[in-house]
């Protein structure tokens, strides 16, 4: 198979799931036995007569059946991005405009930890796969196992206790400060000591994986007779190792790093919760304990689309950076 | 192979390129005008020297339109921003002059007349008048506005008239006292909002700010990425200038972290505080607990349905509720087994009152304490014996009762929001008693709308809810009522004797009149029992009293500190010292995170220069 089928083929494949998901999607959350309207009118107290509730239905496309109206109404207002509107969460407001609110913090939060993790493991990973069974590689091997097996949450709240509460080096949570308009420098700085702690536990918290992964991976390819060889031809170690052995052992950690950028966009569930940070992850609880299902429909489809397309820039990666994929 | 020095080259100007637009992306994104600092703001940057007050919250504020505000919340933002044509008084919450004085009543009882307040103005300048008080009021009626239409029995639209800008005319076709409850409805600008479509005025949910009022505050911003509300002071309000200038509300997740914060300074003053809680922050330096009167109540309600269909009925009527709850002497029973002081003690910790009736003892005047010989007391024996009179007994020796003639077994599911501590635990506790009078409890903790879904479809036995009413008994007087069944009834109880009692207290013109009606109506549902009043609890705040005085209790004694229905402590509360008041939270400088960032960029800087200056031979 040539370089372009394989691309073509891939995307195909991305395209494929992204339908079957859409259609998942929806009768997923018409399975679900609650009447909607009848959930409004008792939270919202309103006192609604049959016609009223009636002209509700008609407005959010209830009165439809379910297949194929309000399937292909579906399909229409989901080809144009239309998402509809959230129902709990943010009466009112479209779906899209609530999820992109979010998605900045989670972005600035998620994203840059995801960068450090992802950074300082693989920094580590290599550095504990040469240097295996040394003192560095001891001391991080053991610290990271740790920091990977104590659930993410638990890391949080530990902080927030020790650095939020009892030394008050840190806000407790939220995004930004509650009063003072803060502008310029100020507000960055302040944004920065509400992202700390959260930023700290999540980038602690992934670190261990990544290195595990690039230490096993780099160890792997240690043991390959072109590295012999390349020592052999008089090599120095650090050319060996930087141009050899790391330049190959990466290719597994690249799916790693894709899928956890996918995930950057699922917010971090726990982690945004114990810290108030206004973030998908956040978004999403708020969702399901609301029961709001438009936004909960609408945040699962962004969140499949998003980790389709990280796994087609994996697979791309791979035809890219290991040219047997592709001719495979 | 060794690349040539023009690949070296861009290679490195990539990386610090890289480098460089990291650093400025976290610089951009997080600048108030960056996709960060986004917000519905249009307050302008203000000067350091601002008095800012800061409440925590767990309940969350969704709509601010008076028509569709619903949460405590959302009626504190009302409350600071507008006011109403009477408001409740300071001492015991009754009717005391707001934008108009106290109103006449003419010899025939049908007809009051307003005086407005003189000088009295909306927050964009123009006087509030008794147009103003028409158009909300003929609009509430018009419209017919979810709950706000109770608070005008026998009138229409037609009912009111403003013959001059001072005088607001209220007629009745039946004598009442309705005018005096007083009508919890606030009153808008008529130069706003009768601009606005019908639909948009009664639903909408995107209000532009800043939101115009008569109020003491003005709400100008609403940040949904910080989760806080921003209500700058009225300094011309007629009420009195605030001594503040800026009242805002943050919405915590969990009433631990709102704690928290209030510990470590980051609000002023947090309520809604569980009594673990608030034990907690007893003696701590520099924190002032108070707690209220009651000011609602928690019920266990029983499904007493029955066949009674309600005429917009899309639930199933018969619904699945266990047919021995239809029987007043079960209930009866249930209620004989709850060892109600064991809740206030063991669930509240002692901040609360065993309950009684619907009417919280915060509304002192309207609330019915039964006499002792009516009381039902607390007695495992004498529900036993009721039971086993009543023909429930135990005849396959399994530890439950069945119904009479050996049919279906006392097993009752017992549905809990477990978003409620308290209720969780309860609901434990109320499985524990009723096990010793043979009744067996299966207890199914859920959210919130799955506990409303179960009570949409009739599907359940009991459940335990909570009632925070109005300071007058009317509403939730109603709420018992027949026709409500499906709106707000807790388990459509049917009681006509009860329907007829709520009609005629809404016409006794007396005060004593009516207080014995509702007293009547309490007393028939302690009796009837379609559901208990289990506990009624504190009122339970704290504040930072190292930096806030001045705060002015209502109702008076045993009152709330803020959200008192009104604006009297929002007004007068002010700090202890000039300077020292402004809630902040922890965090390091912007000197150290700027060191911190340039370190972090000073690396990247020498690790690319570092690498650039090696020889060629090492990079191959």
């Amino acid at each position: 198979m040539g370089g372009r089928a394989y691309v073509l083929g891939k995307v195909f494949q991305a395209f494929l799931t992204l339908v079957l998901i859409l259609i998942f999607n929806f009768f997923l959350f018409r399975i679900i036995p609650a009447d909607p309207v009848k959930l409004l009118v008792r939270s919202s107290g309103h006192n609604m007569t049959e016609a009223q509730q009636d002209r509700l239905r008609h407005d959010l496309g209830l009165d439809l059946p379910v297949f194929p109206g309000q399937f292909i109404a579906y399909l229409k207002d989901t080809s144009r991005l239309n998402l509809g509107q959230s129902l709990f969460v943010s009466p009112g407001e479209s779906v899209s405009s609530v999820f992109f609110r979010n998605l900045w913090p989670t972005l600035l939060l998620v994203g840059t930890s995801t960068i450090a993790s992802t950074a300082l493991g693989i920094w580590m990973g290599i550095y504990g796969g040469w240097r295996r069974g040394g003192f560095g590689d001891v001391s991080f091997m053991g610290s990271s196992l740790v920091l990977y097996a104590i659930p993410e949450f638990v890391l949080g709240i530990l902080f927030l206790l020790l650095f939020g509460t009892a030394l008050g080096w840190f806000p407790t949570g939220g995004f930004q400060s509650a009063t003072g308009d803060y502008t310029g420098l100020a507000h960055v700085t302040d944004v920065l000591n509400h992202m700390f702690l959260p930023w700290l536990t999540l980038t602690l918290a992934y670190v261990g994986e990544f290195y595990l992964i690039m230490r096993s991976s780099l160890l792997d390819v240690l043991g390959e007779d072109y590295i012999t060889l390349a020592r052999a031809k008089g090599l120095r170690e650090k050319v060996v190792l930087n141009k050899h052995a790391v330049r190959n052992a990466l290719l597994p950690t690249v799916t790693l790093i894709a899928l956890s950028f996918a995930f950057v966009l699922g917010g971090a569930i726990t982690v945004e919760t114990v810290f108030s940070y206004p973030g998908v992850g956040y978004l999403e609880l708020e969702a399901i304990r609301s029961k709001d299902f438009p936004l909960l429909e609408g945040l699962f489809l962004f969140f499949a689309a998003a980790v389709i397309v990280a796994n087609l820039v994996a697979d791309l990666l791979y035809g890219y950076l290991d040219p047997r994929v592709r001719t495979a | 192979m060794v690349k040539g020095d023009s690949g070296m080259r861009k290679r490195t100007l990539v990386r610090a390129g890289v480098a460089a637009v990291t650093i400025a992306a976290v610089v951009i994104l997080a600048s108030p005008n960056g996709a960060f600092g986004q917000s519905s703001s249009t307050a302008s940057t203000s000067p350091a020297h601002k008095v800012d007050f800061v409440e925590g919250t767990t309940a969350d504020i969704k709509y601010t339109n008076p028509f569709t505000a619903i949460s405590s919340s959302e009626y504190e933002i009302l409350e600071l921003n507008y006011d109403l044509l009477l408001q409740f008084g300071q001492k015991d919450l009754s009717a005391s002059p707001g934008l108009a004085e106290m109103p006449t009543q003419s010899a025939d009882g049908l007809t009051w007349t307003f005086k407005m307040r003189p000088g009295a103005t909306w927050q964009d300048g123009q006087p509030v008048t008794s147009k103003d008080v028409l158009w909300t009021y003929r609009f509430v009626l018009q419209n017919d506005i979810g709950t706000l239409t109770s608070y005008f029995p026998f009138t229409t639209p037609d009912s009111f008239s403003a013959p001059d800008d001072q005088t607001f005319v209220w007629k009745t076709s039946k004598p009442t006292s309705a005018p005096l409850y007083p009508a919890w409805v606030y009153i808008l600008p008529e130069h706003i909002w009768s601009k606005l479509s019908v639909k948009k005025a009664s639903t909408d949910n995107s209000p532009v700010f800043p939101l115009v009022g008569s109020g003491a505050f003005q709400m100008d911003q609403w940040n949904k990425t910080a989760h806080t509300w921003s209500l700058s002071a009225n300094k011309n309000y007629w009420g009195g200038a605030p001594q503040i200038d800026n009242y805002v509300i943050k919405k915590y997740d969990n009433v631990e972290a709102m704690v928290n914060a209030l510990k470590t300074g980051d609000i002023d003053y947090a309520s809604g505080i569980s009594p673990d809680l608030f034990n907690s922050l007893k003696g701590v330096d520099g924190i002032t607990t108070n707690a209220g009167v009651p000011s609602g109540f928690a019920n266990l309600i029983f499904n007493t349905r029955g066949d009674y269909p309600a005429p917009d009925s899309s639930a199933n009527p018969i619904g699945t509720g266990n047919p021995a709850l239809l029987d007043p002497r079960v209930r009866t029973a249930i209620a004989m087994a709850i060892d109600k002081q064991d809740l206030v003690d063991r669930v509240l910790r002692g901040f609360g009152q065993p309950g009684t009736s619907i009417v919280p003892p915060r509304s002192a005047f309207w609330h019915w304490q039964p006499t002792p010989d009516e009381t039902i007391p607390f007695d495992i024996a004498g529900a036993n014996k009721i039971l086993d009179d009543a023909g429930y007994v135990d005849t396959n020796g399994d530890g439950v009762r069945e119904m009479p003639g050996g049919g279906k077994p006392l097993d009752f599911r017992l549905d809990i929001e477990s978003e409620d501590s308290s209720r969780v635990r309860a609901a434990r506790y109320i499985a524990g008693y009723l096990k010793q009078i043979g009744i067996q409890v299966t207890t199914q903790a859920d959210s919130y709308q799955k506990t409303l879904a179960f009570w949409t479809a009739n599907d359940f036995d009991m459940y335990m809810w909570g009632w925070g009413p109005d300071p007058d008994p009317s509403f939730i007087l109603s709420v018992f009522t027949t026709d409500q069944c499906e709106i707000w009834s807790d388990a459509c109880w049917s009681n006509k004797k009860y329907d007829q009692l709520y009609e005629e207290q809404k016409s006794a013109t007396d005060l004593d009149a009516r207080q014995k009606i509702v007293f009547q109506m309490q007393q028939l549902l302690y009796k009837e029992n379609p559901e208990i009043v289990t506990y009624y609890d504190d009122t339970l705040e704290a504040y930072r009293s190292d930096r806030w005085t001045g705060f002015r209790l209502s109702p008076d004694p045993n009152g709330y500190l803020l959200n008192q229905y009104t604006t009297y402590s929002a007004i007068t509360m002010h700090p202890v010292a000039a300077g020292q008041a402004n809630a902040g939270s922890g965090g390091i400088s912007t000197g150290v995170w700027g060191a911190v960032l340039l370190g972090i960029a000073a690396i990247i800087v020498i690790v690319v220069l570092v690498r650039r200056r090696k020889p060629d031979e090492e990079r191959a």
